[in-house]
């Protein structure tokens, strides 16, 4: 009994995975601000 | 007029002396602690001598000359300037101050934390803030004004710690109204808390903050900073998929950054055109502007970096292995020129997470995803790049059939997108 709870629950919680996959949020994306002091950095940024 | 106690104090521990070494036969301990931390008068007798060992004169003959070079000083600190320029004037006031009583040192040695972080030196940087910090209890609201807003630079720069940055700049802000600075000061940290909202993903904070500096700087014809406004207001509109006019601010970004012969502006505004046309769908174009900042041999390796990182996942997900490849070794290859940066581990586990990916090497891609990069992606509170490899990950897992794995992965993966838009 135990062992189909858990066999249910963790169906349910895969469908919500694969649900999420298919809409996985399109906007991540790494954006790139621009610098907060005005000096102009020297030729290495690092 | 500075505070003696707090000019004593400043000049003792920069001089590696102790309280004993200093008061040594002329006060005692505890009486120096208390001239120091302004809990006593002292005579000026006492104050000559003190001064006397520590090799400083208690006149202020020289004291307009250290006012206006500190004065150009600042301004320097504040515009595209030259770097040699702003070391030599600052060894110019130094050495005045190293043997005159002014009252100008207290905001010279705040500003000395701005003057670190220009030129890189971040250890320095946080050096004077501890050290500042000791004293800073007695500052004016000037000079709070400036302590909280270099601090605030310290975090967003050395620690990438958006929070703690916005922080302090928020202290920096309540000064505004209760001192006497220009509009162009007041805007330029309107635009760093825009920027910092941005970082933060607070994107109506982040326009709202930006238009009060964009205004300003309008008003001025700073252009630079127009600029530089434009391009977070692009990045926010996208982010609220506002496109057209994300667009638009995108292309005054550029047009302002040409006007001002500005590469670096100009090339981050090609980056991020070309994640918006990621985001939207249209990879051809996104990869058009990306290869653009790529190809450019003036764009700084950080800029470079990003653009190449991004045509990786970008001909990752349209199925072009060859030119995923292609850029994977490319990218390696930079990775090895910046290995001091704080963006360095970022980018080394995006850039190895897409090899192991690619090759088939299921254990390392497992090992280097699971154990390091998404720690290391919750440690540093980076919720987009987290729910884009907790997905990742869940994919993996599902796709050689280890669901229980998959659904954790997945659930991380969602309930980060939740925090994330609920920021």
């Amino acid at each position: 009994m135990k062992k189909m709870i858990l066999s249910v629950a963790l169906g349910t919680a895969l469908v919500a995975g694969l649900f999420f996959a298919s809409e996985v949020p399109s906007d991540l994306a790494m954006d790139l601000h621009p610098d907060i002091l005005s000096v102009e950095k020297p030729t290495l940024f690092f | 007029m500075i505070e003696i106690g707090s000019f004593i104090k400043l000049q003792r521990t920069k001089q590696d002396m102790t309280l004993g070494d200093l008061a040594d036969g002329i006060v005692s301990v505890s009486y120096l602690s208390k001239i120091e931390n302004l809990k006593t008068q002292a005579s000026p007798e006492i104050i000559q001598l003190l001064c006397n060992r520590l090799g400083i004169q208690v006149d202020n003959s020289e004291e307009q000359a250290i006012k206006e070079k500190c004065k150009e000083w600042y301004s320097m600190l504040f515009k595209v300037n030259d770097k040699e320029k702003i070391i030599a004037t600052y060894k110019e006031i130094q050495e005045m101050m190293d043997t005159n009583l002014s009252e100008n040192l207290l905001m010279f040695e705040i500003h000395k934390i701005r003057y670190y972080l220009i030129l890189n030196q971040y250890d320095k940087a946080l050096k004077k803030i501890n050290e500042l910090s000791e004293i800073s209890d007695n500052f004016d609201n000037l000079q709070d004004f400036y302590w909280n807003k270099f601090r605030g630079n310290y975090y967003s720069l050395a620690n990438v710690d958006y929070h703690q940055a916005m922080f302090y700049y928020k202290k920096s802000e309540e000064k505004i109204m209760h001192i006497d600075i220009g509009e162009d000061e007041a805007a330029d940290l309107k635009y760093i808390i825009a920027v910092t909202h941005s970082e933060l993903r607070n994107t109506l904070e982040s326009i709202d903050y930006a238009n009060q500096a964009l205004a300003v700087f309008m008003k001025q014809y700073n252009f630079h900073r127009c600029a530089q406004c434009h391009i977070v207001l692009g990045i926010s509109y996208r982010r609220i998929k506002m496109y057209e006019k994300a667009i638009k601010n995108y292309n005054l970004a550029k047009h302002l950054a040409e006007l001002n012969n500005n590469k670096q502006v100009n090339q981050q505004t090609t980056y991020n055109l070309g994640n918006l046309y990621s985001t939207i769908g249209e990879s051809e174009e996104a990869i058009k502007y990306y290869s653009e900042v790529v190809e450019d041999n003036e764009v700084h390796l950080h800029e470079k970096l990003i653009a190449i990182t991004s045509l990786i996942k970008e001909y990752y997900k349209i199925g072009n292995i060859d030119k995923t490849r292609e850029m994977i070794n490319e990218a390696k290859a930079l990775l090895d020129s910046v290995k001091n940066s704080v963006y360095y581990q970022l980018y080394y586990y995006i850039i190895y997470t897409y090899t192991y990916k690619l090759n088939g090497e299921d254990d390392r891609f497992k090992s280097l995803v699971k154990d390091k990069f998404i720690p290391y992606l919750r440690k540093n509170k980076d919720y987009g790049n987290l729910v884009a490899y907790s997905n990742m990950l869940a994919n993996h897992f599902e796709s050689i059939g280890r669901y229980k794995e998959s659904v954790k992965y997945y659930k991380l993966a969602n309930e980060t997108y939740e925090k994330l838009i609920n920021l």
